[in-house]
């Protein structure tokens, strides 16, 4: 562990950081996984890393300390049993903390990380046909479909982690999304209970559904289990792979969308309908109930036809008045969109909503390619645009000139609500054939976090050589990007993935590099000097 | 038959419309057999008398029933699904059985699998532990003769790879190795954010090759996968080994390979990468029917001889080593003297800026071919007798989306992927002549012929090879060099069915069988979509030497019958 204060090459002094601890943490290989949840329950989230070595799949936990470091090597881990298809997070048992739900094709069980090994320490939760129904002998994948559905707790994704308390944990139960809740028996003993459940949708037997379309001709993608299971071994019209494997299964379904849509905490079922959605309570059953379809639409919502072939659709909150919008991006095109369109309640239905068919706000930028993304970078309840775009200019066409254009601009969310007309600061970059050697790192862009705690989130950027960069945004009219970075370093090793979360729910951002066998922690240090 | 003959034949049987098979496709009534909507069908022999049989696999079972001439169902044998998640079925020659009968092996999650036969109690033919297979009822075919007995054998997923299970004069199965065989399990799970949430689960098992490897006329085993290569040759007496006689773990070749990039891309040389690719190829280069091993470790290719007991891998007989970047290395008759040449496929240097260029004003790409002829008994030129320089323009990648979309050849070559002809017999003279053709409308085009045709296709990497230089030796007439467009290079992958194609290219059907398919003229659909999803078959069903045709439409699930008389 390292205390580490964040240097300062500006002249000027800024208004200062606190400082923050490093953690490096030792995983070893290149492939594995990471969630961040509060698995004690102590209001400090701890890192769970799930990674293969010598053919067993293990899931190891790391603690966050008090003093926001966390160990070098882990609290906790376990050798999955090879039966295991996935891990959860749950409350379910009388022990400290949440417990490690072990999911597999029969049933769950819980395991407290307070105790090592299985010995003793398993426990079934559940005894059901659960899917999927095969593990992954090279993964051991997080399930994360843990949602507070009846709206009792604390939301969906709450602040720290999967599995946050109020959640009810979801589950494909045969056919059928299933909702399961804790629920104290008399003797004190705490049990998971089916609440509600409904069917999911199976992929038509035909290989025309959801087929991909290979140029503009007819080849079509048949679906395991449909067409190969006809006729496979005879002469036949329809071709086989050119080696046929021995074995080739795949099984897969859509699920009831659950989504908080009226903004009241409980969640609602969401469905597409021809020009728009129907919505309709996803009421949690009493405890007796019984696998129920999805009941009624109860309302309506039309689309904007703008909004109805998007492949991104936001509906969210975007001026602060508690009420929401829609936001949809069209990036497939050569002119690529962002909409956002003011939406009213709906008097003749009150889980419903009008939306205007005209857009109050429209961002358009051109380039190869163009990721919109959504903030509240200055914490002012109005939700801002920023979209990070790569162009190679065309007008450059020798060895000579050929360059990449990297830029990254935000649009202010303004009232209205609506964005600003033209970007309230932009970062951007060139870089030059030589330069990208490293290309993949040079693009990573961050302004998820606030690291000062001025109420505004800062701009995390890798440059050329590594350094990773903070730079800080200055609040104003218009929002501004300060030209010298406030914080540059040399990460301990190359820089995949550069994220930022609030690690010990202090509010100030804390940064998570990714390194292709290792993760660095940065965590501001609670009730440490300079605040 | 005279032609005129048989186009009337052709003609009555379109004018007479086909057999619909009664099956309860909905499984909303209990229908022939065990119930539940129909996931699988397949043609089998099951009690060795001319006519075939079909096998319908249902959600809650199998059926086995016979086919009736007027499309009726009679049931033969039932194999329900009782509680098991799993019912995994196979179908195997029948043991002790001359002919084609054929036995039904079942495979359950508790690891019971079964062996039904015509006219006999269900026998357990071994029990599996640890058996993991995903749920649901489902054609595998587990069952092959491993060890040249005639008795269908086992391979069966385990924990780490493939267990043999093989099948002995008692009918019981023993084990045998596990061999070190990737399983393929993918999980898609749900996430909270997802907008349209999904789950999904796919396994994959590659498939295995029985072939005589070290020329004792008994069958050898090669397990391939992309990390791993295990190869199980036989003793003088024909047994397998416990251990594989060759173990090739590419993954572990690879690791030593890893450049010390930290990451980082090279900017003037993209295809650096390619020192880091490893690959094996094992087949006997020298005609003493001995498999050799062609090994390609970066820019390194060896040689290793195979005698009867195995490859030798510590010492290489040759080794070459190649300057620029290696893509492909294999052996191939180059200049028709009957020994394998050695083929060394490199592609020139690419910089970050030349891709930059092809984004935007699109650039030309060079491969170059390489062929060391082999001297003496797996000895190799030290350098190549002869060059192919293959120089691939590209378009703008910028608005290469677009002109993959308007593509005419790829329009033709993917229908024509989707919807291969059929070569059959249907004057019973034994000879496939005539050929059957399902139109993108549903309907079926028939074409008579005397003479037999070609179907097989070679779909090996080997012929793929084979038939890319051969393509590029016509279009270069005899030139070194050749310039060719990226788009004018797909016509020259081979397709599957192409020899039956080019057999009644131009030519007028005899016969137009079933009406159109009304999915495939809906005016709402696509160009993709209005192509129809019916499925063709041929098979001899009734037992009269003339092959019939089955259309099997899938919404709703139906069989039309058309039978050759």
């Amino acid at each position: 562990m390292l205390l580490f204060a964040l240097p300062d090459p500006a002249s000027t002094p800024p208004p200062e950081l606190p400082p923050f601890v490093e953690s490096r943490v030792e995983i070893g290989i290149e492939d594995f996984e990471y969630q961040l949840a509060d698995v004690d329950l102590d209001s400090r989230v701890d890192l769970l890393v799930t990674s293969v070595a010598n053919g067993e799949r293990m899931l190891r936990l790391w603690r966050q300390r008090a003093d926001s470091s966390f160990p070098t090597a882990a609290d906790w881990q376990l050798a999955a049993p090879p039966d295991v298809t996935a891990y959860s997070l749950l409350d379910v048992r009388s022990e400290p903390g949440r417990e490690v739900i072990l999911m597999t094709r029969s049933g769950l069980y819980s395991l407290t990380t307070t105790r090592d090994g299985l010995q003793g320490n398993l426990h079934r939760e559940l005894t059901a046909a659960l899917f999927p129904d095969l593990p992954d002998p090279q993964r051991l994948p997080c399930w994360r479909l843990t949602l507070d559905v009846d709206g009792d707790g604390d939301g969906i994704g709450g602040s720290d982690g999967v599995g946050s308390s109020g959640d009810e944990l979801c589950v494909v139960d045969g056919t059928s999304l299933s909702v399961l809740s804790v629920v104290a028996a008399a003797d004190g003993t705490t049990k998971l209970v089916s609440r509600n459940s409904w069917r999911c949708r199976e992929p038509g037997p035909s290989v025309g559904k959801g087929s991909i379309s290979f140029g503009g001709g007819g080849f079509r993608a048949a679906r395991f289990g449909s067409a190969a299971s006809y006729f496979a071994a005879a002469r036949r019209s329809q071709p086989q792979p050119f080696v046929p494997p021995l074995l080739e299964r795949r099984k897969r379904f859509d699920l009831p969308r659950l989504f908080d849509f009226c903004g009241d905490s409980s969640l609602e079922i969401v469905e597409d309908s021809g020009d728009g959605w129907q919505v309709s309570a996803a009421a949690v059953l009493p405890l007796d109930a019984v696998t129920s379809p999805i009941p009624n639409p109860t309302a309506h919502v039309t689309l904007p036809p703008a909004a109805r072939d998007s492949a991104a659709s936001h509906w969210i909150d975007a001026d602060g008045d508690r009420q929401r919008e829609l936001i949809v991006f069209d990036t497939s095109g050569d002119d690529k969109i962002a909409l956002l369109f003011k939406a009213s309640p709906d008097p003749a239905s009150p889980m419903g909503a009008l939306i205007e068919q005209t857009p109050s706000a429209r961002v358009k930028l051109g380039g190869m390619s163009v990721e919109y993304a959504l903030h509240d970078i200055d914490h002012d309840g109005r939700i801002d645009l920023t979209a990070r775009t790569l162009e190679v200019p065309t007008g450059l066409s020798t060895l000579a000139t050929v360059r990449l254009d990297m830029a990254f601009h935000v649009f202010r969310g303004q009232p209205g609500p609506t964005w600003s007309k033209a970007p309230d600061f932009s970062w951007e970059r060139t870089f030059r054939p030589e330069q990208l050697g490293r290309v993949q790192e040079s693009l990573l862009i961050n302004l998820g976090g606030d690291f000062d705690g001025d109420g505004v989130n800062d701009l995390v950027t890798t440059q050329l050589d590594g350094r990773v960069e903070i730079r800080r945004v200055t609040k104003g009219e218009p929002l501004e990007l300060e030209k010298r970075p406030v914080v540059s370093f040399e990460p301990p090793a190359p820089v995949d993935r550069l994220e930022t979360f609030d690690l010990n729910l202090d509010r100030v951002a804390d940064l998570m590099l990714r390194h292709e066998r290792a993760l660095t922690l940065f965590v501001s240090r609670v009730g440490g000097s300079g605040r | 038959m005279s032609a005129l003959a048989a186009k009337l034949v052709a003609m009555a049987l379109a004018a007479e419309g086909g057999t619909q098979i009664a099956l309860d496709a909905t499984g909303s009534s209990a229908g022939p057999g065990v119930g539940g909507i129909i996931v699988g069908l397949e043609l089998l022999d099951w009690d060795g008398d001319p006519r075939l049989e079909l096998l319908i696999a249902r959600e809650l079972g199998l059926t086995i029933a016979d086919v009736r001439d007027d499309g009726s169902l009679a049931v033969l044998a039932q194999v329900p699904r009782a509680t098991s998640r799993t019912l995994a079925w196979c179908l195997a020659p029948a043991r002790a059985v001359n002919g084609a009968r054929q036995s039904l092996l079942t495979l359950r999650d508790d690891g019971a699998l079964q062996r039904h036969s015509a006219g006999a109690e269900p026998i357990e033919a071994a029990r599996i532990a640890g058996l993991s297979l995903p749920a649901g009822v489902f054609p595998f075919p587990f069952a092959r003769d491993l060890d040249g007995d005639g008795d269908a054998d086992f391979a069966l997923p385990a924990a780490g790879g493939l267990k043999l299970w093989f099948v002995g004069a008692d009918g019981k199965a023993k084990q045998g190795p596990l061999v070190r065989h990737r399983i393929n399990v993918t999980l898609d799970l749900p996430e909270p954010e997802d907008g349209y949430p999904e789950i999904g689960a796919a396994i994959s098992i590659p498939n295995f090759d029985v072939e005589d490897q070290n020329g004792d006329g008994h069958p050898d085993l090669v397990f391939e996968s992309e990390e791993h290569l295990q190869f199980f040759w036989t003793a003088a007496n024909g047994a397998l080994p416990e251990a594989p006689t060759l173990d090739i773990d590419l993954g572990e070749l690879k690791a030593k390979l890893a450049p010390a990039s930290g990451g980082m891309l090279d900017p003037a040389n993209l295809f650096k990468a390619l020192a880091g690719q490893v690959s094996a190829d094992v087949r006997d280069f020298d005609g003493d029917r001995h498999a050799d091993l062609l090994l390609r470790q970066g820019s390194k290719v060896s040689l290793f001889p195979g005698t009867r007991d195995g490859i030798d891998r510590s010492k290489a007989v040759q080794v070459l080593k190649v300057s620029g970047n290696l893509l492909d290395a294999f052996a191939f008759d180059d200049d028709k003297d009957g020994k394998q040449d050695l083929c060394l496929l490199q592609v020139a240097d690419v910089s970050i800026g030349q891709v930059l260029l092809w984004v935007i004003v699109g650039g030309t790409l060079e491969f170059d071919l390489f062929t060391y002829r082999q001297e003496a008994t797996l000895r190799f030129g030290k350098s190549p007798a002869k060059r192919r320089r293959l120089q691939v323009k590209l378009p703008a990648l910028l608005g290469i989306a677009d002109e993959f979309e308007e593509n005419q050849t790829l329009e033709r070559l993917a229908d024509e992927f989707a919807r291969q002809p059929v070569g059959l017999d249907l004057d019973g003279d034994g000879a496939r002549g005539d050929v059957a053709q399902l139109r993108p409308d549903g309907t079926i085009a028939l074409f008579r012929g005397k003479p037999a045709l070609p179907e097989a296709h070679d779909a090996s990497l080997a012929a793929l090879r084979q038939s890319l230089v051969a393509r590029f030796d016509a279009a270069a007439k005899g030139e070194d060099t050749l310039k060719v467009g990226l788009l004018d290079l797909v016509e020259w992958v081979p397709t599957p069915g192409a020899a039956l194609r080019t057999a009644i290219a131009g030519r007028e059907p005899a016969a137009t069988l079933a009406t159109p398919d009304p999915s495939a003229q809906r005016t709402d659909a696509t160009s993709t979509e209005r192509h129809t999803d019916r499925l063709l078959i041929a098979a001899d069903l009734d037992g009269d030497g003339k092959d019939d045709l089955l259309l099997l439409d899938q919404e709703p699930l139906t069989v039309e019958w058309f039978k050759g008389t």
